[in-house]
């Protein structure tokens, strides 16, 4: 049945005749009595009934008051905590870079319950690391002030020793609980804590320690916490806008001054850090595709800049797909899926490795794709004046307009204080050129109207066979208009509907909002990227047009199916944001993220293997589901099989793609400050990275990473050897 | 957009003229509140039909339980009417009773608890009509049921818009989201019932 049908049919749903009396025995049950303010039966009861009613009230009203005041009581606490990060925690900050605060820092994250310090095969250094964390959890309890927890929770999956934590774990974790955390836990934790004057702040006062222990992760631990459910709760939607669109904490991305951003308002969102997941808990792990490389490029931008990047500018996924891992395009399907597993360098043991799966789309030679109408939305407030922000736009649309073709369309809308259409729809290139040499900055940021205007040309094109695409160019300051992100978002979903689709490029870094940007492309069923040199301007622009413009698969989600007798736990590297649940794969009604021509996705894991698994036997089995953008738009389901002799015997056997992958997911995450790359160091990623950089030799990609790994790693200044942080912790607990 | 284009309001449902007006209901309602009997008539016949429509589509066709559901729903409006919230419109208002009053129903402990399907196999035909009729009945009853199973927010969101008639800024203003939300809500809800339904028709 079509859909119009279906909406015809709905419409005309058979209703049988009225009743003759229906409106008069409707009439006769009118009570005398009518319109009392509060309501009709109010009014009938009698007085001293009523007197009781408000005798109630007045209760309830003082029992709510001492309720509030009681809340206000306990959330107290937070206030002089967040001064403190102001003030006097700023010796401790100043070291918020290097090594030995920053383990501390994420330690927090010890506390899922997932941390496995292998029992059995206790190296020296396994064991300074129980040793470590036990340090850290008593210094800890000291801290909070609480007594010993209730012993004997047979949830909880710690195998190394964890006095007091057990107990306080609780199934389900409010995001809130996550943010208040992150708030306070973000300056480090104080040696001698003048924190503990005050009680931990938690927004569950009974168990002291809840905000503390989800420092990393919001929603995902659900599923390792709370193992006594046969089936993890379905965790909450990757899109919460209420947690979302909240005001990122002070940057810590300062080197030199503590709390000082080296750049004005930049606003970012914090999604945590995936977990381990034990595969006898939850064997499926279910997520949105996401094509962005958005926070590769603004990573550049800090580290280039001299600063270490804020940790919520760190989105794994983001990072990993903007290199090349070599994933050859498909030549009739839509996706060719490929599978490697290797031993990682950078896990806790030797039994653990790392997987990654390449979903690499087909590519659509320029010629073949349908002509493009693209309107472009130019951002020419005053902040664009900035860093030659809009000089760098006029270059990257010069530069595009030499590779469009004859049948494109480009119309051009500015906004500064209000917006303006500068080039009606044409294929005039002279024109064109005209329209964007004339740009210059000037006022204040309606990007609102701007998109509208934007919107409005594009939908005036719009044809079934042709590409449109509205193209959003500026810094991500909404400041004019009706700046609630909600009212943007709608018109732009709406406009999705219809086939207009949005890419958002920004530009620029004081005064960047990276979380709108992001989230106005998704919304748009679009793409995100951050340009922060004429280069990547010219990659996004040209080298990947065809890509950016044209999507292939849509709601593309990836659902990765470990086998438990061969893999005892799982953590996904990035997508924490675009988490979907398990039973969520093959609902239609899920948003999940777009793919265009020629992209291609790189999914990493980091799994355990079992020591009892058999020789042989599948790990883990990647489905890949997503709608086509052409065609029938059925949706697809692809499949691809990883086995246990798909596992190279080593590190060293790894393919090169393998191991580039992971090391680039290893940089992300330190740059993350992830708590699974507390005792990884920069300087050892760039050793093994230059080592790989022969097999990579024409890629100017890599060797660009390899450039920012060196940056980084002179930054945070880590090239004290691994360990330094355990041993001289280590041995003073003894 | 293209849903909103295409629905407009089914013919066999006469949509009184005074419904539209907002400022007339804000007055009828001051007057209803005022305690005027009449006013309240006039309120009754106003929307009495498009209540009933609405109702008679959520119990699928059942002209009695509709018509007792209407009674009651307006039972509920008189008892309930310092909630009415000024800014929402008269029908949406009424709507929410109405939908109230059905989930009520379906909860009621001392009648059997019709299931979605049982519902649609228990309700009698009130009115045969001709043999398309039945054919488009049968179809429609098909329909029916694949909304009652699409999940919770599409299926409230759907017989709003569908069953309820209510104008899309009205529906948005009930469910707390934007209007975008509910059209791509009511798109996704249609592209899944086509799903649906596509694979029994062929």
């Amino acid at each position: 049945m079509k859909t119009t049908d279906i909406e015809k049919l709905l419409a005309e749903a058979p209703v049988p005749p009225v009743p003759e009396d229906l409106a008069d025995r409707i009439k006769n049950e009118i009570p005398a009595e009518l319109g009392a303010p509060s309501s009709a039966s109010a009014n009938v009861v009698p007085l001293h009934r009523r007197w009781a009613w408000q005798l109630a009230a007045a209760a309830t009203l003082m029992l709510a008051l001492t309720g509030s005041v009681t809340w206000e009581l306990m959330q107290q606490p937070r206030v002089p905590l967040r001064d403190m990060a102001l003030t006097s925690d700023t010796p401790t900050l100043a070291e918020g870079t290097s090594p030995q605060v920053e383990a501390p820092a994420a330690d927090p994250a010890d506390a899922t319950g997932t941390t496995t310090a292998t029992p059995a095969p206790v190296g020296s250094a396994d064991r300074l690391r129980t040793d470590h964390l036990q340090e850290t959890d008593r210094s800890e309890e000291t801290r909070a002030r609480i007594a010993s927890p209730a012993p004997g929770i047979p949830e909880v999956r710690n195998e190394a020793p964890v006095p007091g934590r057990g107990g306080t774990q609780r199934p389900r974790v409010e995001t809130t609980a996550a943010q208040q955390t992150e708030e306070t836990s973000r300056p480090g934790r104080p040696q001698a804590p003048p924190s503990g004057d005050a009680p931990v702040p938690d927004p569950t006062p009974k168990r002291s320690f809840t905000g503390e222990i989800n420092v990393t992760s919001s929603y995902p631990l659900t599923r390792t916490t709370s193992t006594s459910a046969s089936r993890p709760i379905s965790p909450a939607p990757a899109e919460q806008p209420t947690s979302r669109w909240r005001t990122a904490p002070p940057s810590t991305g300062g080197t030199t001054e503590p709390n000082d951003a080296p750049y004005g308002d930049v606003f970012f969102a914090e999604h945590g850090t995936n977990p381990f997941i034990d595969t006898d808990d939850d064997a499926l792990s279910t997520f949105g595709l996401d094509v962005d490389t958005g926070s590769y490029t603004v990573l550049r931008r800090y580290l280039r800049d001299g600063h270490l990047p804020p940790r919520e500018a760190v989105r794994i996924e983001e990072v990993v797909n903007a290199l090349d891992y070599g994933d050859q395009p498909p030549r009739r399907k839509d996706f060719r899926l490929t599978a490697e597993a290797a031993p990682t360098p950078f896990g806790e043991s030797d039994r653990y490795a790392v997987v990654r799966f390449g979903i690499r789309a087909r590519e659509v030679d320029t010629s073949q794709r349908p002509p493009a109408h693209l309107t472009f939305v130019v951002d020419v407030s005053g902040s664009m004046a900035q860093e030659n922000r809009l000089g760098l736009v006029k270059r990257a649309l010069l530069e595009l307009l030499d590779h469009l073709r004859d049948d494109d369309h480009v119309a051009l809308v500015v906004f500064g204080t209000s917006g303006q259409v500068l080039l009606e729809p044409t294929e005039d290139h002279g024109q064109i050129r005209a329209a964007i040499d004339s740009l210059a900055p000037s006022g204040s940021t309606n990007a609102e109207e701007g998109l509208e205007f934007g919107y409005q040309l594009a939908a005036k094109q719009l044809n079934e066979k042709g590409l449109h695409r509205v193209i959003l160019c500026s810094d991500g300051v909404a400041n004019v208009g009706r700046t609630g992100p909600d009212s943007i978002l709608g018109q732009i979903e709406r406009y999705a509907e219809q086939g207009i689709e949005l890419t958002t490029v920004g530009f620029g870094m004081g005064n960047y909002n990276d979380e709108l940007m992001e989230r106005l492309a998704d919304t748009g069923d679009g793409r995100y990227a951050y340009v922060d040199t004429f280069a990547e301007a010219r990659r996004l622009f040209v080298s990947e047009l065809t890509g950016t413009l044209m999507t292939i698969a849509r709601d593309a989600k990836a659902q990765v199916e470990f086998n438990p007798r061969t893999v005892s736990r799982y953590r996904l590297l990035g997508y924490e944001n675009r988490d979907i649940a398990d039973e969520q794969f093959r609902d239609p009604a899920v948003d999940a993220g777009e793919i265009g021509a020629g992209h291609s996705v790189t999914v990493l894991y980091e799994i355990k293997l079992r020591s009892d698994a058999p020789r042989r036997g599948t790990l883990a089995t990647l489905r890949v589901r997503y709608r086509p953008a052409e065609g029938n738009r059925k949706p697809v389901e692809l499949k691809q099989r990883l086995n246990l002799r798909n596992l190279a015997p080593s590190w060293g056997d790894a393919s090169a793609s393998l191991r580039l992958a992971s090391l680039v997911a290893e940089y992300a995450e330190l740059l993350k400050g992830s708590y699974w790359a507390r005792r990884g160091s920069m300087r050892d990623v760039l050793r093994r990275a230059q080592q790989l950089a022969p097999s990579f030799a024409g890629d100017t990609r890599v060797a660009d990473w390899i450039s920012l790994v060196a940056t980084a790693a002179e930054l945070r200044g880590d090239d004290q050897p691994e360990t330094s942080d355990d041993e001289r912790q280590g041995p003073a607990q003894q | 957009m293209r849903i909103a284009a295409t629905m407009t309001t089914p013919d066999t449902v006469p949509s009184t003229p005074a419904c539209t007006g907002h400022r007339d209901e804000q007055t009828l309602l001051a007057a209803v509140a005022g305690g005027d009997r009449a006013a309240a008539e006039e309120l009754v016949d106003r929307t009495y039909r498009r209540v009933f429509a609405t109702v008679a589509r959520f119990c699928g066709g059942d002209a009695e339980l509709a018509a007792e559901l209407t009674q009651e729903t307006y039972r509920r409006a008189w008892a309930g009417l310092g909630s009415f919230n000024q800014r929402a419109q008269l029908s949406t208002w009424l709507y929410r009773i109405a939908y109230t009053t059905w989930l009520n129903h379906l909860r009621r402990p001392q009648r059997p608890i019709p299931t979605e399907s049982a519902l649609l196999e228990t309700v009698p035909d009130p009115e045969p009509g001709s043999e398309h009729r039945l054919v488009e009945r049968e179809r429609w009853q098909r329909l029916r049921k694949a909304v009652l199973d699409l999940p919770e927010t599409l299926r409230t969101t759907v017989a709003a818009r569908y069953w309820g008639e209510l104008p899309v800024r009205e529906i948005a203003v009930l469910e707390g989201i934007s209007e975008v939300g509910i059209r791509k809500r009511l798109r996704k809800a249609i592209r899944m019932l086509s799903e649906t339904l596509g694979e029994v028709t062929p």
